[in-house]
């Protein structure tokens, strides 16, 4: 307790309540809303009754005030949640809507080009050294034009999209006919590459029953080829 | 009623009938009054003193024109009066405040100042101007400026007056205060020189 509180509290009795001022005032004074001159302060020098009633009242304020900054702050709290959940959903509705976007454009057959008449090649493990050549794929069914290196022969091919080199992981394989054109040899082949998530792969072929397979480094990615 | 407003009263007149509303908002409210300024005060007693005055109030309905003023009125009243009849039960919590620390004064010094004697003391060697500055301190009115509104002086006069009443203050309290009770002083208003 304080002392110079207790004093106004009991120090100054005024039953009679001579020259106080009225109850809204000293409420009015208990919430600031009076100015620092109004005369009904230093009323309260001087009657302890009134005194009293100020603090009753003051208390009362202090004690919503708090409340109300609670409340403003679980307000804004919850504010804050429903804003993030709506933005949350917003964002995966809209992500899911370019998913759909770019399924339905996937599901249309895209024609590319891959040649290979230059290109070095993997064959097996043990051919790192030679030279690579890297090609790009898009996620999406590709009907796609393989022109083959140079000296390959016509006949029945086998082409893959594989994640590793040991064509393991198959992810799409085709098959189609080369055939000579102008002394290169293209086989068309139809890849279903929708599964395929952007990154590196392998482009394999293999002619017929032929056991070697060659393998040349494929990027899938957006926007390719 | 916030954390000390967990007690429920029961606010009824003498035959049992619940009380009118402007009643029952009035005892709350000097309840809970109560229940702040006195908190060591048995929590049990004061809803007891409580529901007395609502039942009082219940019984003279027409002559009371504010149930607020009245409800404070009788509820301080019957704290004070418990006061005096168990002045040997009071817990010393008194002068603990940065008033009392600023004076010097510690509690082995409180429990021998008799509250009657000090504050017959205080009434006497305050004068009007000091009373009125303590109470605008104690309605959180602390800036010079805003005191020196308040008299209707000006900023220096405020000042000087507020430095005053420290000392007045001190000297009821524990005598002359010393130099370094001054620099040590915490703010019991906003001290700042100068106009």
């Amino acid at each position: 307790m304080d002392l110079m509180k207790d004093f106004f509290l009991e120090a100054n009795p005024n039953p009679e309540r001579i020259g106080c001022p009225e109850e809204r005032t000293l409420r009015a004074l208990a919430e600031d809303r009076l100015p620092a001159s109004h005369p009904a302060r230093l009323h309260l020098a001087s009657c302890s009754e009134c005194f009293a009633e100020f603090r009753g009242f003051r208390g009362d304020w202090e004690q919503s005030r708090k409340a109300r900054r609670r409340i403003i702050g679980w307000a804004v709290a919850a504010s804050l949640i429903v804003a993030t959940g709506i933005g949350t959903w917003k964002y995966q509705h809209s992500r899911a809507a370019q998913i759909a976007v770019v399924q339905m454009a996937a599901a249309k057959p895209v024609n590319a080009n891959v040649d290979l008449f230059n290109a070095g090649t993997i064959r097996g493990e043990d051919d790192d050294a030679n030279a690579l050549k890297q090609v790009s794929l898009p996620p999406a069914i590709v009907k796609l034009s393989v022109t083959l290196p140079r000296f390959s022969e016509s006949g029945r091919y086998g082409v893959l999209v594989s994640r590793d080199k040991f064509g393991n992981e198959v992810l799409a394989k085709g098959s189609g006919d080369a055939v000579a054109n102008a002394g290169k040899v293209i086989v068309g082949v139809t890849l279903d590459l929708r599964a395929a998530k952007p990154g590196a792969y392998f482009l394999a072929t293999v002619r017929g029953s032929d056991n070697g397979m060659y393998y040349y480094p494929v990027q899938i990615s957006h926007g390719a080829p | 009623m916030g954390t000390m407003g967990q007690t429920l009263l029961h606010l009824v007149d003498r035959r049992g009938e619940t009380l009118p509303v402007a009643i029952r908002l009035a005892v709350e409210a000097a309840h809970r009054w109560v229940r702040r300024e006195y908190p060591y005060l048995d929590a049990a007693v004061v809803a007891g003193w409580a529901e007395d005055v609502g039942k009082a109030m219940g019984g003279r309905l027409d002559d009371i024109r504010s149930p607020y003023r009245y409800a404070f009125a009788a509820l301080h009243g019957k704290v004070g009066e418990w006061f005096r009849s168990n002045a040997s039960r009071e817990i010393p919590v008194g002068i603990g405040s940065e008033l009392e620390r600023w004076a010097g004064i510690d509690r082995s010094t409180q429990r021998v100042i008799y509250r009657a004697v000090l504050f017959d003391q205080l009434k006497t060697k305050l004068s009007e101007r000091d009373r009125h500055i303590l109470v605008l301190l104690q309605q959180d009115i602390t800036s010079p400026a805003s005191v020196a509104a308040a008299l209707g002086v000006s900023y220096a006069a405020g000042a000087k007056a507020i430095q005053r009443v420290k000392e007045r203050i001190s000297t009821i309290l524990v005598g002359d205060p010393t130099e370094e009770q001054f620099q040590a002083s915490p703010h019991i208003c906003e001290s700042e020189s100068g106009g």
